[in-house]
């Protein structure tokens, strides 16, 4: 009786273990460094808490909301919101039929097709951008004009971010089951109807992906804008950059703060949030 | 949820990555009590670093081979840990956070900030001892950086020379094609906001150089007529430079709102801002003017020369910018390894290395340095327009070049000025904290 007591060795493993690798960069990378940049936020050059680097970005001239309306950081997360923006709509614009075509098509290796819009990641990005604006200047529309400027940091954006917007949506159209729209069919839709009654809602958790990996990044990329336009261009992303080289970080941490929060809001607003959800339990969510 | 999540912090993540990339390294923050390892931080390109571009041909690193050298003068075995840096700010930052170097290269205004804070440690005496055989640095320091530096005091009256010993130096000026924009232009500050090159010039992408530009332009006038005076004998050299001094060191509350408004003008005027990317642009004769450190000047010349086009530099004729790089040790530093090593690097044959690689302007004379000078420099026997060049300021008493007329404007010109232009130069000191805050303030509002 004895001997079948003893057992193999085995190690006390649970699958929370599998969590902590990425406990440990979630809080070395993410946690960490945010509250340093609260800490920073609100505090002064002695340690104090302080609301001053807040009143400073919204009321700096002292003129109040109509000093502020017309204050330069306020141009700048204007300037900021209207690029991202427009580039967004563009990248979705061109992805999603692009996500919905690969997806849909009879080709076996659909991947070989992805692979086409991937493989340009590969190449280093600052030399795409500078290679756009070599483009650009045999175009002739390189730093010609503030509109130009605008509009070819738009393009560099979109050029740059692309792949962000078909990936998660491609991922999300290939993944919804035949039978819905088959089903559809049956009961006498049109191929239209279908696909603005299934395909489209089932996607948007890939869409409100797609949008999230655009929109930030296009308001803070400012390397885009600074090689496109020679720094005529200039983004909330290198208004941050300016404070910190300044030596100015108490400025700089509170503004990447309020510009997280705002993005915070906007998922939110967006439904961002509740979208994921809903579609979670259809096993269509990409994360 | 959980999913959603992990978007946000992953957004979150996007946004805190870059604040935070200030931090790395920060491993090596420990006291430097190891006799054996010198850390040294500099810039990018900023020493020989053998090979087939070195003046040397297939030579190793100078930092390697310094320890070889101090091996054999001394008999101690030493690791030379080269890191290069970004920028002033960067290597401020690193230091901020506890990195120790046992030798850093900052500029000018850097050094006198970290001295004020404390963290350089002086030079020994026998630094300065020139009977020393391997004191090389004291014997061959040109007579002009000497006096700058004895001259130049911290806030406290200590002499810059205390902290420091230099290793680049220059000016700064206009980077410009004389076929495009008249030269008479180009020896005004106001070039910078002048219709005549709207849309064809660039400035600098930082703080202090636009306080300077912006200094420059207001003052312009007043720093003329002064200089008249100077010109006619009817104030002395020393009463010059210190009006020169005092007035582009202006921060007054008064001053920096009228160089806010002489900044916006020009921002409207100039075609971009830049800090080395504009470089190119202007090699490649896709711009007409730019302003630059002469180092850079000199980089940018002889580039454009590959495309058959001949380009100059001027220095404002009202006053311009001195600037210097030079080595300090902080608190703590391995001092007879780090004196060793500014030492080796002051070895006539070893500036030439560095001048032939860098490009820049080495903070040391002597006989050697004017024949590389003159060999790079010095007209050819048909050249038939020739000039006089006299670089005694700088290398002493009787050292003069025939040069081509053009080296007078051109690649010559930005590593030596001549002695009238050299009297026109000014240090920019340290903007205190409350000081910089302003600026950048300013600054920060405008571009």
């Amino acid at each position: 009786m004895e001997t079948l007591k003893k057992q193999p060795f085995r190690p006390h493993f649970s699958r929370k273990l599998l969590a902590i690798p990425y406990g440990l960069f979630l809080a070395f990378f993410v946690v960490i460094p945010l509250l340093i940049i609260i800490y920073y936020a609100f505090t002064d050059d002695n340690g104090k808490f302080t609301f001053e680097y807040l009143r400073l970005f919204f009321n700096e001239s002292g003129g109040g909301l109509k000093g502020f309306l017309t204050s330069y950081n306020f141009k700048t997360i204007m300037r900021s919101l209207f690029i991202s923006l427009v580039s967004t709509v563009i990248c979705l614009v061109i992805a999603y039929p692009v996500a919905y075509i690969i997806a849909k098509c009879k080709l076996k290796n659909k991947s070989v097709l992805l692979l086409m819009f991937v493989v340009p990641m590969w190449v280093n990005f600052v030399l795409r951008i500078n290679a756009l604006k070599e483009l650009f200047i045999w175009l002739g529309i390189y730093n010609k004009s503030n509109t130009w400027n605008v509009v070819n940091t738009i393009i560099g954006m979109v050029y740059d971010f692309l792949p962000f917007m078909i990936l998660p949506i491609y991922t999300t159209i290939i993944k919804i089951d035949n039978s819905y729209l088959e089903a559809a069919r049956d009961l006498g839709s049109t191929g239209a109807r279908a696909f603005l009654k299934i395909t489209l809602p089932l996607s948007k958790a890939g869409i409100m992906s797609g949008v999230s990996m655009v929109f930030l990044p296009s308001m803070t990329n400012y390397v885009v804008s600074n090689y496109l336009t020679f720094r005529n261009v200039k983004i909330i992303g290198k208004l941050i950059d300016d404070y910190f080289m300044g030596d100015l970080w108490h400025d700089g941490s509170l503004i990447a703060l309020l510009l997280l929060l705002f993005m915070f809001l906007v998922t939110w607003l967006t439904g961002g949030f509740q979208a994921d959800e809903q579609t979670e339990t259809r096993g269509t969510s990409l994360w | 949820m959980k999913k959603k999540l992990s978007v946000a912090l992953c957004v979150s993540f996007l946004l805190c990555a870059f604040p935070f990339s200030g931090c790395n390294h920060s491993s090596s923050s420990f006291q430097n009590n190891n006799d054996d390892v010198l850390r040294v931080a500099s810039w990018d390109e900023y020493i020989d670093e053998g090979g087939e571009d070195s003046y040397a041909e297939g030579s190793r690193p100078l930092y390697e081979e310094f320890e070889d050298w101090y091996f054999q003068t001394t008999g101690k075995k030493i690791k030379v840990e080269y890191v290069t840096l970004q920028d002033n700010e960067t290597m401020y930052n690193k230091i901020k956070m506890g990195d120790h170097y046992d030798l850093l290269c900052p500029s000018e205004y850097m050094m006198m900030k970290m001295a004020a804070e404390d963290r350089l440690q002086k030079l020994p005496d026998s630094f300065f001892d020139p009977s020393i055989e391997t004191n090389y640095y004291v014997q061959n320091l040109s007579p002009y950086i000497k006096e700058v530096f004895e001259n130049g005091k911290l806030s406290d009256g200590t002499p810059w020379s205390d902290y420091i010993a230099g290793y680049m130096w220059g000016s700064t000026g206009f980077v410009f094609d004389p076929e495009k924009i008249d030269r008479e232009i180009m020896t005004s500050w106001n070039a910078l906001s002048n219709e005549a090159c709207k849309r064809k010039i660039t400035a600098k992408d930082n703080v202090r150089d636009s306080y300077f530009m912006g200094l420059g332009m207001h003052y312009e006038n007043e720093l003329l007529a002064y200089k008249q005076r100077f010109e006619s004998g009817e104030v002395s050299r020393e009463n010059y430079k210190a009006f020169l001094a005092d007035k582009m060191n202006d921060t007054s509350e008064e001053t920096m709102n009228a160089v806010k408004k002489r900044l916006e003008t020009m921002r409207g005027n100039l075609y971009g801002l830049e800090t080395d990317e504009g470089k190119l642009d202007v090699a490649s004769g896709r711009l007409a003017s730019s302003y630059q450190w002469s180092g850079d000047a000199v980089y940018i010349l002889d580039l454009a020369e590959e495309n058959d086009i001949y380009l100059e530099y001027s220095i404002p004729s009202s006053a311009s910018n001195l600037w210097f790089d030079g080595w300090v040790m902080m608190k703590g530093a391995n001092v007879d390894a780090a004196t060793a090593f500014i030492n080796f690097l002051s070895i006539p044959e070893n500036v030439i290395r560095n001048m032939y690689y860098i490009g820049y302007t080495s903070c040391i004379g002597g006989d050697d340095v004017f024949a590389y000078v003159e060999e790079t420099y010095a007209a050819d026997e048909d050249e038939t327009d020739v000039e006089e060049y006299p670089l005694s300021y700088f290398f002493g008493e009787g050292y003069t070049l025939q040069v081509a007329s053009e080296q007078t404007r051109r690649q010559l010109f930005a590593q030596y000025p001549d002695q009238n232009t050299i009297d026109r130069l000014v240090v920019m000191k340290y903007f205190d904290k409350k000081t910089n805050e302003r600026a950048n303030r300013m600054w920060n509002n405008i571009k």
